[in-house]
C-alpha cells in the first residue's frame, strides 16, 4: 500500500535542526489583539491578564524517535529582546515583567497585553535546544503577534486553537487531537449563530469534511505525518473569516528527513551541507539551496526501501503557494536566487514543503 | 511599489513552458509574477491584455488559490443567478 507523508523546511530563512519539527501555538490560537486609544489610555480586545492568560505550548518531535521530545533548553524573545526569568518563573526583563512568565513546564505564559511590548505587530520567538548523541541541535520557531486598531463589530477574526492539551500533536497510535475554531468580534468571543466548515489539505487542495461543529477531532489515521486543516466560519451564510492549522502525527512510523545544501552557483563550485537556509539578492542568480529528501522509519536514519516519489512547493509567508521547484533525481529540488526573483514575493520568509509517496 | 501577482490563462504559461513550475488555481488558470509577465510583454497592461489576466494582491491570490474567494478572469465570469451571494472572502 502506498504511504504518503510530507515535511517542510523554512527558508528565511532560518534553520531547523536536522530531523526536528515543532509546533508553538497559543492556547487561544493566533496571537491577535485590537486596541482602542483614548488619550494615553489604551484598551485591548480581548484583554490578556494573569486571570485570562495565554499559554504558548511548545511541542517538539523528532524524526529519529517516536512521540515528543523534551527540549534541553528554550530561550524566548519578544520583538527581538531576550526574556529572562527567575527560578520561580517570573520575568525579570525590564518592561516585560507584567507581560510574561514561565509555567512549571517551562512554557511561556502571556499574562499582560501584548501592546505593552510594542503597539504594532511583532514576533515572539523561541530558540529550542535539543541534546542528541551527536551534540546539540537548535530549532528556531516564531509566533506572529498581530495588533490592530479596534474595528468594532464590523470585522471578525477567526483562529484555530487547541481544543485539548495536545497542542495539535498526536503522539501515539490510535490517538487523536482536537481543533477548536474561535471567533472574535468586537473584542469578544462569539459562538451563537455561527456555522463551521472544516477542510483538510490533501492532494494539493483543501477538501471539505462532513464536520460542521465548532471543534474537529483529528484521528491518527487521518494524518500522514503532518496535515493541514482549515476552518471557514459563517454567520447567516456570510463568511466571517477562516484559519489554517497544521496537525503533527508523531506516531507515524515513517517520516521525511530533509537535508539541505548551499551552492554559490559559480563555475565548478560544489554543494556544501548547511542549515543556514539563507539566500540574498546580492548572490549570483545561479546560487541555490538544494533539498534532498529521504523516507526513514522513526528511530532509524536509514532510508526505507521502496520507490519514493517527492514533489515540492514553495509557499510565501502569507500562505500563497508561489511555485513548484522541479524534482531532480526523484528526491531533490533546488531553489535559486533567480527563482525567488522570478516567482517569489520579494524579500521575506518562505516555506518549502516536500510531499512524498512511498510504494 | 505595491507587490502584485497576476492570474493568467494557460495559453502563455504553456507557451513559456512553465505549466509544471507555476501554481495552477482551482479554475485552471495560473499564478504569475511581474517577472513572468515581462516575458509576455514588457508593458504590464499589454501583457495582461495578451494573457487575458488580472492583477491580484498577494492575499487575494492566496484566497483565490485556496478556493476561499473567486476572482474570475475577463470572459470567465459566472452567469449571475438571482439571490446568489458573493463568494468573496471578507477578511
Amino acid at each position: 500500500m502506498p504511504y504518503s507523508a510530507s515535511a517542510s523546511r523554512q527558508i528565511h530563512f532560518t534553520s531547523k535542526g536536522g530531523g526536528y519539527s515543532a509546533i508553538w501555538m497559543g492556547s487561544k490560537g493566533d496571537l491577535y489583539q485590537e486596541y482602542l486609544q483614548n488619550g494615553s489610555a489604551v484598551t485591548y480586545y480581548p484583554a490578556i491578564s494573569s486571570s485570562a492568560p495565554i499559554t504558548m505550548n511548545l511541542t517538539v518531535t523528532s524524526a529519529r524517535t517516536q512521540g515528543v521530545v523534551v527540549p534541553a533548553a528554550v530561550r524566548y524573545f519578544a520583538n527581538g529582546t531576550e526574556l529572562s526569568f527567575n527560578t520561580a518563573g517570573a520575568c525579570t526583563t525590564t518592561g516585560m515583567t507584567a507581560i510574561f512568565k514561565k509555567d512549571s513546564s517551562g512554557n511561556l505564559v502571556i499574562i499582560g497585553n501584548l501592546g505593552n511590548v510594542v503597539l504594532g505587530s511583532f514576533l515572539l520567538e523561541a530558540i529550542v535546544s535539543m541534546s542528541g548523541t551527536t551534540g546539540t541541535d537548535t530549532l528556531h520557531v516564531s509566533a506572529p503577534v498581530t495588533l490592530v486598531p479596534y474595528t468594532g463589530t464590523d470585522t471578525a477574526k477567526v483562529t484555530i486553537a487547541p481544543g485539548d492539551a495536545k497542542n495539535f500533536t498526536i503522539s501515539e497510535k490510535g490517538g487523536s487531537c482536537v481543533l477548536k475554531a474561535l471567533t472574535m468580534k468586537g473584542g469578544q468571543e462569539i459562538t451563537s449563530g455561527l456555522t463551521y466548515e472544516w477542510y483538510k489539505f490533501s492532494g494539493g487542495a483543501f477538501t471539505k469534511l462532513a464536520v460542521t461543529t465548532q471543534t474537529l477531532t483529528v484521528n491518527e489515521p487521518d494524518v500522514d505525518t503532518y496535515s493541514l486543516y482549515k476552518v471557514i466560519v459563517k454567520e447567516n451564510g456570510a463568511e466571517l473569516g477562516f484559519d489554517i492549522q497544521g496537525v503533527l502525527d508523531a506516531s507515524d512510523p515513517y517520516d521525511i528527513i530533509i537535508s539541505s545544501g548551499y551552492n554559490p552557483g559559480t563555475t565548478g563550485a560544489s554543494t556544501t551541507s548547511t542549515n543556514d537556509l539563507t539566500l540574498d539578492d546580492e548572490m549570483t542568480d545561479a546560487a541555490y539551496l538544494e533539498f534532498t529528501c529521504q523516507f526513514v522509519k522513526r528511530g532509524q536514519t536509514a532510508t526505507v526501501s521502496g520507490t519514493a516519489v517527492f514533489t515540492f512547493t514553495v509557499v510565501a509567508g502569507n500562505g500563497l503557494k508561489v511555485w513548484n521547484p522541479a524534482t531532480l533525481s526523484g528526491n531533490k529540488c533546488r531553489v535559486t536566487v533567480k527563482d525567488f526573483k522570478d516567482y517569489g514575493s520579494g524579500v521575506g520568509d518562505y516555506e518549502i514543503i516536500a510531499e512524498g509517496t512511498l510504494s | 511599489m505595491i507587490l502584485q501577482y497576476y492570474k493568467i490563462t494557460p495559453k502563455y504559461v504553456e507557451a513559456l513552458g512553465l505549466t509544471n513550475t507555476l501554481i495552477r488555481h482551482p479554475d485552471g488558470n495560473y499564478l504569475a509574477t511581474r517577472a513572468v509577465m515581462a516575458r509576455i510583454h514588457p508593458d504590464i497592461d499589454r501583457a495582461l491584455e495578451l494573457a487575458g489576466g488580472i492583477a491580484l494582491t498577494p492575499d487575494q491570490a492566496r484566497d483565490d488559490q485556496m478556493g476561499i474567494a473567486t476572482y474570475p478572469l475577463p470572459g470567465q465570469e459566472p452567469q449571475e443567478q438571482p439571490n446568489q451571494e458573493s463568494t468573496m472572502h471578507n477578511a
